[in-house]
């Protein structure tokens, strides 16, 4: 065939290297209603479920036995189920209809039901729902903090740009996974110098990360990952008893934690049971809700190329994130991880909760360039943030972030990394050089920088581990050397744990260890001129970007 | 001539090559070279195109020059091959006009004497990388086009032989068969990606190993079997050599596994770090996702991991073999360094998802691990 020379230009777009699949129930390639979705159903006999969504109690998998016991209010069940979905549905876009009452509907309704009432709402009244629904009154934003070196300096420097930069949460990782006990120590050095009261958490094997957060070195936890279908959870040797005693280990030690799941995860590890991937994430968001988490990160995640491959299915991550809400749940709604090519593709993606705002609008926006992004890329990175500083002004919507200025960027940075050197040297760990600092100091990414010595950073890293070294060392090594303003942050951050008011749903810090979470500051939306408005000193900053015309300059 | 094999160590060479160059990616290489040896137009796809568009790039004369000096480098060293006819064929297609008429190259083609030309393997292997090689230092040059018109030029010689199938290898027609021509059938109602499950009751159970110089690959459940080559189109026995290499090199000896209990490549590695002599093992998925494990860690721990098969290449699988040996021996190891591509999940995630299922098909918790290949 000859070819058409539009169709050369429009084959060569970036959008056509993303993937697509056509649906395919049969290997869960369906975003929603899959033909193979229970229909909603609930028994209760003497205070227990004997049916769930159509499925008998003998016949329960270990999470229908979990939901059933644990994630569904039994005292609103009845009432509840009676309602037509079709109705909860409108109930939900209705601004007369409370939140409250809202949650109060959703609390005894089923799996099956809640995946009902989403696919009734087209992409705007999730939108609407979202606005409603979520959790805090101020929408916030979480950053990635890694780079392709696991350097410390560079993790510590971008921590503290960061954290100046506005997000409330910084997470790492790492390509070495040895690297995680300094990761997780810079970060948290790198945060409290940006700005006091930044979150910090390190994803690692599980026991690592516990081990790190009880010792203080970071100060929450979200890779506590929960899928739809029994046989994944038993592939990661796993149930939801476990996650939910996991839970309860942080917890014990005052750590905020949040859940991981999402659409996608069971047709990746290729047990979806041809369920729809929107179905298997409500039954995610049950057992998230019945092991007690405050909150979760979802919207597919690090399977979000797998939504974005079928029909619908960037719908369907919304609808999961309203899901998330409609539980009560804190939401850290994706955003977090590279699925197209297309840069109108990976933008309307975000508008879909940076618009109506969500708790975390990025569950993990790359505050690096994202070759250096651990995480295997993030839908925007450090080289999208005039992009989206601007997107926030262009339509007055808060997500999280803020123009700064070069000299106050490169001064955090200068900060955090000399910090960290002298805690490093303090505590006996690797050199960091004078040399690397600077290099640091004025990098973009890893390329900029100078190479580590990673044997021996990897020895450090187990003498950190061995020696039993905790947040109170670190700050021991700050204060003992000449970074007593630093030390007192983490000092502060470690108090948190004690007092245990940021494990409330959906709480982060502000400068002044002051929480904000759904429960002091709940979302009131109640239709126009009601909830959370961007005005003020809020506003003034997100309209102060540094590239304007100066028209005295002309 | 240019038989299946042929085609499958050309498409090899590119994805090792590409892989290493910037901007490049090994897939639409792929494409690009498939598109062209199943004899169908090339389609502009769309990673090239790109480039193109981004580097804006003008074939010139000096480039030209440059890169026949490459051909006829490497030609000379091949025995039953004609420089100056390679040469020709390549600023052929590279300029669409014939030689003579490129002053620059006069002298070089004066000094080659005629012989009779048979493009063996070997050659087309060489002169695609000689090619990729020096393109890659050109400015504007796009290494993927150069390799499209060499091909192209090394095809008519291949034809005028006789030979009628240019069959592609297994590697080659599985990219190019993703390639968007037509619209994919829809798959609605089909159950599985194998119809029938491999029956592994008749293979013996792998034994727990004493020698500590003992290094164990765990491999996947659809290994070489419903799988052939990775993600990126690297034949899972040339993946498996080098690996192996890699740890004969440091004095230790391989043993190779199925894994059939499953298809996590942390638990695959696992499960073969615990029968291994050594106490370390390499979980190795179909797709080419691998991870160097140790007995006594947690599962989901690791030594090292490699997450991203598409960005893997036959020297890291050789590097992975050897940091295992090293690990065994208690050696101080410096991990192979990271890679990362943050388009990867972008334009591998699916085909990832189709060939775990593929995998996770063939997963038999009554056969948890065997020894492999059967004998």
């Amino acid at each position: 065939m000859k070819r058409s020379k539009r169709f050369e230009v429009l084959d060569a777009r970036p959008v056509n290297l993303d993937g697509y699949i056509g649906e395919w129930p049969e290997m869960g390639f369906i975003a929603m209603n899959s033909p193979y979705d229970p229909k909603p159903s609930i028994k209760i006999v003497g205070g227990k479920v004997t049916e769930l969504d159509g499925k008998k109690r003998e016949d329960f998998d270990f999470i229908d036995t979990f939901i059933a016991d644990y994630a569904i209010n039994l005292q609103r069940a009845t009432v509840s189920m009676s309602i037509p979905s079709l109705e909860i549905a409108r109930k939900i876009v209705d601004i007369n209809v409370s939140r409250k009452e809202i949650l109060k509907i959703c609390s005894g309704i089923t799996p099956a039901k809640m995946a009902e009432v989403i696919s009734h709402l087209n992409i705007v009244e999730l939108m609407m729902g979202m606005q409603k629904m979520r959790a805090r009154l101020k929408p916030s934003n979480q950053a990635h903090i890694t780079n392709l070196k696991d350097d410390p300096v560079q993790l510590a420097a971008d921590a503290a740009e960061g954290a100046l930069r506005g997000f409330a949460e910084e997470e790492t990782t790492m390509g070495i996974a040895r690297y995680a006990p300094l990761s997780a120590m810079a970060i948290l050095i790198g945060s409290q110098v940006g700005r006091p009261g930044v979150l910090t958490q390190c994803s690692s094997e599980e026991a690592t990360e516990l081990d790190l957060g009880i010792r203080g070195l970071t100060t929450y936890a979200e890779t506590v990952s929960v899928y739809g279908t029994e046989k994944v959870f038993v592939d990661g040797d796993d149930t939801p008893y476990s996650k939910a005693f996991l839970n309860s280990a942080y917890a014990s030690r005052g750590l905020k934690v949040r859940f991981t799941s999402g659409a996608g995860s069971e047709v990746l590890m290729g047990y979806s049971e041809k369920k729809s991937m929107l179905y298997l994430e409500c039954r995610c968001l049950y057992v998230t809700k019945g092991a007690g988490a405050q909150g979760t990160q979802n919207g597919a995640i690090s399977c979000i190329a797998v939504p974005a491959s079928v029909p619908s299915g960037i719908r369907e991550v919304l609808g999961e994130n309203l899901v998330a809400t409609l539980l009560g749940l804190e939401c850290a709604s994706g955003n977090d991880q590279s699925f197209s090519n297309s840069a109108a593709r990976r933008t309307a993606r975000t508008l879909i909760e940076l618009m109506p705002g969500t708790d975390f609008i990025f569950s993990g926006y790359a505050a690096e360039p994202n070759y250096d992004n651990m995480f295997a890329g993030s839908n925007f990175d450090a080289e999208d943030f005039d992009d989206y500083n601007v997107l926030q002004r262009d339509l007055m919507v808060d997500g999280g972030l803020r123009p700064v200025l070069e000299e106050d960027v490169i001064a955090v940075r200068r900060k955090a990394a000399k910090a960290i050197q002298s805690v490093f040297s303090y505590l006996g760990l690797t050199a960091i050089t004078d040399e690397q600092v600077e290099a640091v100091v004025y990098a973009h990414g890893s390329k900029d920088t100078l190479d580590r010595d990673v044997p021996a950073d990897l020895l450090a890293a187990e003498d950190v581990l061995k020696r039993g070294i905790t947040g109170i060392d670190v700050c021991r090594a700050l204060a003992e050397t000449g970074h007593e303003d630093v030390a007192e942050r983490i000092l502060n951050m470690l108090k948190q744990r004690v007092i245990g008011d940021y494990m409330q749903t959906s709480a982060i810090l502000d400068k002044d260890f002051r929480v904000l979470s759904a429960i002091n500051t709940p979302n009131t939306y109640a239709g126009p001129g009601t909830g959370y408005r961007l005005d003020g000193e809020r506003w003034e900053e997100i309209k102060d970007i540094p590239h304007r015309i100066d028209p005295k300059n002309l | 001539m240019l038989n299946e094999e042929i085609m499958k160590k050309i498409a090899q060479a590119i994805v090792e090559e590409s892989a290493q160059l910037d901007g490049v990616q090994p897939e639409e290489m792929l494409r690009e070279v498939a598109g062209y040896l199943n004899e169908e137009q090339p389609r502009p796809y769309c990673g090239i195109a790109e480039v193109v568009s981004h580097r804006g790039v003008k074939v010139t004369e000096d480039i030209v020059r440059k890169i026949a000096i490459a051909v006829i480098k490497e030609a000379e060293q091949l025995e039953g091959v004609d420089p100056e006819e390679m040469v020709q064929k390549v600023v052929g297609a590279l300029q669409g006009e014939s030689v003579t008429q490129i002053p620059a190259l006069t002298n070089e083609s004066a000094i080659m004497k005629t012989r009779g030309v048979t493009v063996d393997m070997d050659i087309a292997r060489r002169v695609t990388e000689a090619v990729l090689k020096e393109s890659a230092e050109l400015d504007g040059v796009v290494p993927a086009e150069m390799i499209q018109k060499v091909l192209s030029a090394l095809r008519p010689m291949e034809a005028a032989e006789g030979s009628t199938s240019v069959a592609a290898s297994a590697a080659v027609s599985s990219v190019a068969a993703a390639s968007v021509s037509r619209r994919p059938a829809s798959m609605v109602g089909t159950e599985r990606i194998n119809a029938e499950k491999t029956d592994y009751s008749r293979a013996p159970l792998a034994q727990k190993g004493t020698d500590p110089k003992e290094v164990v690959i765990g491999v996947g459940p659809g290994f070489q079997k419903e799988i052939r080559s990775t993600i990126c189109g690297i034949p899972l026995e040339d993946v498996i050599r080098e690996v192996k290499a890699g740890i004969e090199e440091e004095g230790l000896i391989p043993r190779v596994v199925k894994v059939l209990k499953t298809s996590d490549v942390c638990f695959m590695g696992l499960e073969a770090a615990k029968i291994s002599g050594s106490g370390i093992g390499i979980g190795l998925q179909s797709k080419g996702t691998a991870v160097i494990h140790q007995k006594d860690l947690y599962p989901l721990s690791n030594l090292e991991l490699f997450p991203q098969a598409p960005l893997m290449n036959l020297d890291t699988y050789r590097k992975i073999g050897q940091n295992a040996a090293k690990y065994a021996k208690g050696e101080q190891v410096t991990p192979v360094p990271s890679v990362n591509d943050p388009m990867c999940r972008a334009k591998y995630q699916v085909k990832a998802a189709i060939m775990h299922i593929a995998e996770t098909e063939q997963v038999d918790p009554n056969y948890p691990i065997i020894a492999w290949p059967m004998q």
